[in-house]
């Protein structure tokens, strides 16, 4: 099995690598190459910083296509924070750009009145049961860092809920593309199970 | 790799301590701007500059000689010691000052750091550790946290450098703690500029061999205390092989 985790110059790439590796997870590397990232058997898209930059960065290193071309396949995708936001159709940060459109809806700020950004630990609540959160509790806090949320236009994608001024999505699901609003790397040992869950999606998938 | 000659100033005096320790002062110049004159004619590309008095109080004490000294130098300067708020940062980078160094805002207030890194791009993390355990307000604070817990936060919140101080090896001249610069490339994607301990050439060749992710490294009382001359220590830190 092999995971990529796509280097496309936004994020903090080896913390996740480490947390796979800690999660027993085997197998994931951390690539700047299209045609390594395309051999996958899963694709991690991590993330930190504003959506415009990164949505730009996606597409000047090539990752753009190889993210689109094997979603489509099937291949299993993991996005987290920017990584999550980036599957809209639209980031409304600092103006209007374009998103994966992976999961219809838009990329927006969290509302006036809480302090910006949300920072530090949340509770998640699962609307749905997914393999994602398999063998985690509802009620469990996850390691929040963002200023923006995703707005789905169907809310029937949201596997994992959280409150921060609004209730907005902490995860989502639509077929074989999962993303997490938090950093699983950073929430101690349900992060790793959730990196772990993860694993075991690809795995299943491969064989 | 670059070469950051260091002006700590105190009592508006270019000083070194040792080990952090307040009882434990060196005065080497009497005028931290002439200080930053010597370092300038000597090469430097950058002034690291630590207003231990702002260190201790919580806010800089010394921004008229830091002001004065981004006016006497065409060297781009770092500054670090008691940088607390945003009209903080304003001030020095009013007073030109190209990067600031925030300390113990990093564990009070991620809020402000976000914020900060949101604003500039010239944000550095100084984070100063004892045995691995980073230390706060001026170094006499301990915390639990530890460097690396930390510097994965502090990427999250958009830091994109790290000044990584060992305080039992500074001012003492007896060699980097290697070991933990090498450790610490190896789980997070920052760069970092090694300080404290510099007391040999051979200190700076170390450093460099880990590779181009140590961006840098401070350099004081060696080169207060001759061990080496700065375009030296330049050389060094651009061999074969380096950054």
């Amino acid at each position: 099995m092999d995971i990529a985790i796509i280097d496309y110059g936004v994020g903090n790439l080896r913390s996740v690598q480490k947390g796979f590796e800690h999660a027993g997870v085997e197998g994931v590397h951390i690539t700047d190459d299209t045609a390594r990232a395309a051999a996958a058997d899963g694709i991690v898209l991590p993330g930190v910083g504003a959506f415009r930059d990164a949505a730009r960065n996606l597409r000047d290193s090539g990752m753009w296509d190889v993210v689109m071309d094997r979603v489509a396949a099937g291949v299993p995708l993991l996005g987290i924070c920017v990584g999550l936001q980036l599957l809209a159709t639209v980031g409304l940060e600092d103006g209007e750009w374009e998103g994966l459109g992976l999961i219809p809806g838009s990329c927006e700020r969290l509302p006036a009145g809480v302090k910006i950004p949300h920072i530090g630990w949340n509770t998640v609540e699962y609307p749905v049961a997914s393999r994602l959160f398999a063998g985690i509790d509802a009620g469990e806090a996850f390691y929040f860092v963002h200023s923006y949320r995703l707005v789905p236009e169907d809310d029937s994608c949201i596997i994992g809920a959280v409150e921060y001024g609004v209730p907005f999505a902490a995860a989502v699901q639509s077929g074989n593309v999962y993303a997490v609003q938090f950093h699983p790397e950073k929430s101690s040992s349900m992060g790793l199970r959730l990196l772990a869950n993860f694993g075991r999606i690809v795995e299943e998938q491969t064989v | 790799m670059k070469i950051f000659p260091a002006i700590d100033i105190l009592d508006g005096k270019a000083v070194r301590l040792s080990q952090g320790r307040l009882d434990a002062v060196t005065v080497y110049n009497d005028d931290p701007v002439d200080q930053a004159r010597i370092w300038a004619d000597g090469g430097a590309e950058w002034i690291h500059v630590v207003d231990l008095d702002g260190a201790v109080v919580g806010e800089p004490q010394n921004i008229d000689i830091i002001e004065r000294i981004a006016a006497a130098v065409d060297v781009p300067i770092e500054v670090g010691g008691g940088i607390r708020s945003m009209e903080t940062l304003d001030r020095l980078c009013q007073a030109g000052v190209q990067r600031c160094v925030l300390g113990t805002t990093l564990v009070t207030r991620p809020e402000l750091v976000a914020e900060a890194c949101a604003k500039y791009d010239g944000i550095v993390a100084g984070i100063d550790a004892r045995h691995g355990k980073v230390a706060i307000e001026g170094w006499r604070q301990g915390t639990e946290y530890g460097v690396l817990e930390l510097v994965r936060e502090l990427e999250l919140l958009g830091i994109k450098r790290v000044a990584y101080t060992d305080i039992a090896q500074d001012g003492m001249q007896q060699g980097t703690n290697y070991g933990a610069y090498r450790a610490l490339i190896d789980q997070v994607d920052i760069p970092i500029i090694a300080s404290g301990g510099v007391g040999s050439l051979a200190d700076i060749e170390d450093l460099l061999s880990i590779g181009p992710r140590i961006e840098g490294v401070i350099v004081g009382r060696a080169l207060y205390e001759k061990a080496f001359t700065l375009p030296q220590a330049i050389a060094a830190g651009r061999r074969e092989g380096g950054a």
